[in-house]
C-alpha cells in the first residue's frame, strides 16, 4: 500500500527559472512524509519518539511550472530495520512523473538525542506500506 | 585543486520542532553555495551562460551531524566531481573548520544540466564553462554514504 499526499503548488515555490525550485521538492517530500507519519505512524508515540532523516536522494525528471491542480506525492516503505527504515517517493500527477526519491530515516529519541529501536506498533504500520523500490 | 568556499549564515527559523536545522534547509545551504559558485563566481571567470539556465537533475545527501542555530555562518565547500558533454556533477561538504579540526554535518552531490530555458531543452557544456568547472576538479572527493544504517 502507498500513502498519497495531495500537494498544492504555491506561487512562491517557483524560482526565477519559472519552475518549482529543486529545494522545494524536498519540502513536498517532507510534507508527504509528515502527513504519513502523523496520520498513520506516530499516533501512539510519546512526543520525544521521533524520526530523523539520515540520507536522501532525489531524481528530477521533469520541471513543474505553476499549476492550480495539486500534485500527488506517493510515499511507501522499502526496508524496515531495527532502528531505521527506507522510504521511496514519487511526485506526479495523473499524466506525468516529475520526481523519484528515496530516504533513510532513523527512529530517534529526541530527548535523549540518540537513535531508538523501531517500536512494534510502528513496525506493524510500516509493514502495511512495504512495497518494492521503484 | 581548490574547493569553492561559501560561508552561509544560519537563520533561527532554519530549525524545526526538534530544535535542529531541518533536513530540507541543508539543501538550501547547498543551493546558496552552488549559486555563489556558478552564478556569481563562474561568470567573472568567463562562464556567463550558467546563470542563464542550469537545472538540477539529481541530489544525493547524507546527513552526518545535527546543526543548531548560532551566530557564526557554516562553511560549505564545493568542488567538481565530473564534467560530461551535457551535464556535470558537484560534490559538497557542509562543515565547520576549527583549528584544522573538521566537523562535517553533511556530504552531498548534485548532477546539473545546462538548460536552454527558451527552447526548454538541455544544451552542451561550453568550452569556457568546462575550463572554469575543471579549475575545481576533485574526482576523488568524499561522496554521500549509502546511508543504509547497519541496524
Amino acid at each position: 500500500m502507498k500513502h498519497v499526499y495531495e500537494c498544492s503548488v504555491r506561487f512562491d515555490d517557483l524560482d526565477a527559472f519559472g519552475h518549482v525550485n529543486n529545494v522545494t521538492f524536498a519540502e513536498y517530500l517532507q510534507e508527504a512524509r509528515v502527513d504519513f507519519a502523523h496520520r498513520q505512524l506516530v499516533t501512539g508515540n510519546a512526543p520525544h519518539e521521533g524520526v530523523v532523516v539520515v540520507h536522501q536522494s532525489i531524481d528530477y525528471l521533469a520541471p513543474v511550472p505553476f499549476r492550480t491542480e495539486p500534485l500527488q506525492v506517493h510515499v511507501w516503505i522499502t526496508r524496515i530495520g531495527t532502528s531505521s527504515f527506507d522510504l521511496a517517493y514519487e511526485v506526479s500527477d495523473t499524466s506525468m512523473l516529475f520526481a523519484r526519491a528515496t530516504g533513510v530515516l532513523v527512529a530517534y529519541d529526541v530527548k535523549a538525542d540518540r537513535p531508538r529501536p523501531v517500536s512494534p506498533a510502528e513496525r506493524e504500520v510500516l509493514e502495511r506500506y512495504l512495497e518494492p523500490a521503484p | 585543486m581548490p574547493r569553492h568556499v561559501t560561508l552561509v549564515p544560519l537563520r533561527w527559523a532554519d530549525m524545526d520542532a526538534y530544535g535542529h536545522v531541518n533536513n530540507v534547509v541543508y539543501l538550501r545551504y547547498l543551493q546558496e553555495a552552488r549559486v555563489d559558485m556558478l552564478f556569481v563566481h563562474a561568470p567573472k571567470q568567463g562562464a556567463e551562460q550558467l546563470a542563464e539556465g542550469v537545472v538540477v537533475a539529481r541530489h544525493e545527501i547524507s546527513y552526518q551531524a545535527q546543526l543548531r542555530f548560532r551566530g557564526e555562518p557554516v562553511r560549505v565547500e564545493t568542488w567538481v566531481r565530473r564534467v560530461g558533454n551535457s551535464s556535470f556533477e558537484l560534490g559538497y561538504e557542509i562543515l565547520d573548520v576549527d583549528d584544522g579540526d573538521r566537523t562535517v554535518y553533511a556530504v552531498a552531490s548534485t548532477t546539473l544540466v545546462p538548460y536552454d530555458l527558451d527552447d526548454a531543452r538541455p544544451r552542451r557544456v561550453m568550452a569556457e564553462e568546462r575550463s572554469v568547472l575543471e579549475s575545481f576538479f576533485e574526482p576523488e572527493g568524499p561522496v554521500p554514504g549509502k546511508g543504509k544504517a547497519t541496524a
